[in-house]
């Protein structure tokens, strides 16, 4: 009895241990794997970051490399040639970062949470348009922005921010105030308060996760379109330019500024740091977004 | 409103009631309340019908009008079917460039989709479980997508530049080191497409976040009553998680086509490519308009690319038996 005691308890121990010492195992290949993969995905921002520090003679050698042997963070002065289109770049995402969202949550509201005489056809017609490409509608835009004199000014890259926020931010407004407790409105029809009140009042207070979600999503999207001022202001003088335009301009077009990578990776470095520091401070709720429909806080 | 709604939903029963009825009884019509809610309503409307009237409706049809005429950005001085006639007459210059804009497109957008679709998925079940520091890592993943589609470029045109005789890049450097010859690839045709879809392994974080969030949405209580029941690893994986997180993998699917036959991005840093291989649908519709000044053959190709768009869309949503739905 004591004896078959022993050798299943020394059993249990040596197969605990076994245990443990395959769950270590299983942990370093695992960290090891990850790691590995990591080096791969975070290769160019390496490079960004390394070719942004090293001096011109190195980054233009004949042979690349990644690790710097040169410091030299002079090379970042190069925003400075950027400063006018620095400020277009932030007036144009700061007009359409706060009114797409907001926008979209006036014309969602109505479908979210009211019936009313159209509804559907409505719906129906602000979803079809996803199915639109740019390309269908841009040389149009283009010739009527032209007409009205718009081509060569920022007010093309913002004018149509006021006009519904666009369709997947509808929808996703939509889906975030239905899940919104019904009695709200109720209660405060009751009391005698109109949409609009109930809108402002009740509704808005309560989206506002939604809209912060959909702001940064708009930065990060704007702050380097590229597409919108090639065909809109690439026509008119430097000044007027945003920070992609202009940074594709001078590295496509001449040669000298191409050459310098290190600057180049600069100027890059710079541009990137916008989206990611947004995204770091905004982090819970931009990956809170993604599962909007089960959010409940 | 909510007496509207009430009195909406009595109305209509009384509908269905009088509709298996013999006589009829007059339709109803809307109440005051009804009415006075949807002027409301209306009233929110109106920035939408607005954009909807001058930034959707009228370049859909002006765009319409412009593919059978031949527009300059000046003047109309013919009507007609010639736009499409000659982008179908495939000998003729512009039906080359069309094909070959066609044939590139759709080569990427399929190699692109089949690629990212795959390794996000094995990447989002690898990040998948409990580990220390796991949000780290997952955050690591991510960040290459935060640098801006259209700079990235400029990054892997360094780190995968070719040169038989001059500055190489990273990569090339690498392979030179090792003794092995270069590789080509965004400099010649057979090497640049592959390059390209390559390439979104740095922006793989993208569809591993959201897959993450889909798997993370599973009831634990089904893998515990799959586990009780005897099924390993690959049982729960194949029964639990590729059927119940297919919703999410589908909505991958579908904006990664329709964004992928629109895909513009890849002019900023690599323009048309080694022997037009970039020129891209979106590229070739903005270089016919902007650069050669044929608006109206531009809108011709911009309208048989909605048709494309239109047709893979309800295609795949034809053949999406596969996806499941919960019950709820």
């Amino acid at each position: 009895m004591t004896t078959d005691f022993y050798t299943c308890s020394t059993q249990l121990i040596s197969s605990s241990r076994r245990k443990a010492r395959k769950t270590a195992l299983d942990y370093i290949v695992k960290y090891a794997v990850a790691l590995l993969l990591l080096c791969v995905v975070l290769l160019p921002v390496a490079f960004m970051l390394f070719q942004s520090v090293m001096s011109y003679p190195e980054s233009s050698g004949l042979e690349m490399h990644l690790f710097p042997h040169s410091f030299q963070p002079s090379n970042y002065k190069i925003i400075l040639d950027y400063l006018s289109q620095l400020g277009n770049t932030l007036l144009v995402v700061a007009i359409n970062a706060f009114f797409i969202p907001l926008t979209a949550c006036i014309t969602a509201f109505p479908f979210a949470r009211a019936k009313f005489i159209g509804k559907k056809v409505a719906f129906a017609i602000i979803l079809a348009t996803v199915m639109v490409p740019a390309s269908v509608l841009q040389i149009p835009t283009y010739t009527m922005y032209a007409t009205v004199g718009l081509t060569g000014k920022l007010a093309s890259l913002w004018i149509q921010s006021f006009f519904g926020g666009g369709a997947l931010n509808i929808f996703l407004v939509i889906q975030f105030m239905r899940t919104l407790p019904k009695e709200l409105d109720e209660a405060a029809l009751i009391d005698g308060a109109s949409l609009f009140r109930i809108f402002a009042v009740i509704i808005m207070p309560l989206v506002f996760n939604v809209f912060v979600y959909i702001c940064i999503n708009t930065v990060i999207a704007q702050w380097m379109d590229f597409q919108g001022p090639l065909m809109y202001l690439a026509t008119g003088s430097e000044k007027s330019y945003t920070l992609a335009l202009k940074f594709y301009v001078d590295y496509t077009n001449s040669t000298y500024l191409s050459d310098h990578y290190n600057e180049m990776m600069a100027m890059v470095v710079c541009m990137s740091l916008p989206p990611v520091a947004l995204f770091l401070v905004f982090q819970q709720r931009m990956i809170g977004g993604i599962k909007i429909g089960g959010l409940k806080d | 409103m909510s007496i509207g709604i009430k009195h909406n939903s009595i109305a209509r029963g009384g509908g269905a009631l009088s509709s298996s009825l013999p006589c009829r009884i007059k339709k109803h019509r809307y109440s005051k309340r009804m009415l006075r809610t949807s002027l409301q309503c209306w009233v929110f409307l109106i920035p939408v019908s607005v954009g909807m009237v001058v930034f959707a409706a009228t370049p859909i049809f002006m765009s319409l009008f412009f593919s059978f005429t031949n527009y300059n950005g000046a003047f109309i001085s013919q009507i007609g079917l010639f736009n499409f006639k000659r982008l179908f007459d495939f000998s003729s210059v512009a039906g080359e460039r069309f094909l070959n804009s066609m044939r590139v497109t759709f080569i990427y957008v399929i190699a692109n989709m089949a690629f990212c679709t795959v390794l996000s998925y094995a990447l989002a079940l690898f990040l998948h479980r409990k580990m220390k520091g796991i949000g780290v890592v997952r955050l690591l993943f991510y960040l290459p997508c935060l640098i801006p589609g259209f700079i990235s470029g400029f990054i892997y045109m360094a780190i995968f530049r070719y040169s038989a005789s001059g500055t190489t890049g990273l990569i090339n450097t690498w392979l030179l080191n090792l003794g092995l010859p270069q590789a080509t690839f965004f400099s010649a045709k057979s090497t640049a497409i592959p390059t390209l879809v390559f390439t979104s392994v740095f922006g793989l974080g993208g569809g591993m976040i959201m897959l993450l969030a889909a798997f993370s949405n599973i009831p634990p209580t089904l893998y515990e009553a799959a586990r009780l029941d005897g099924a390993g690893y690959f049982k729960q994986l194949f029964h639990i998680t590729i059927p119940l997180s297919t919703p999410i993998v589908f909505y991958n699917l579908v904006t990664s086509l329709i964004a992928g036959l629109q895909t513009f991005g890849t002019y900023a840093a690599y323009g048309t490519g080694p022997e037009e291989e970039f020129n891209f649908m979106a590229v070739e519709i903005y270089r016919m308009a902007f650069s050669y000044h044929n608006y109206g053959l531009a809108c011709a190709e911009a309208y048989l690319l909605f048709v494309i768009v239109g047709l893979l869309s309800i295609i795949m949503f034809k053949f999406s038996g596969w996806v499941h739905y919960g019950d709820d």
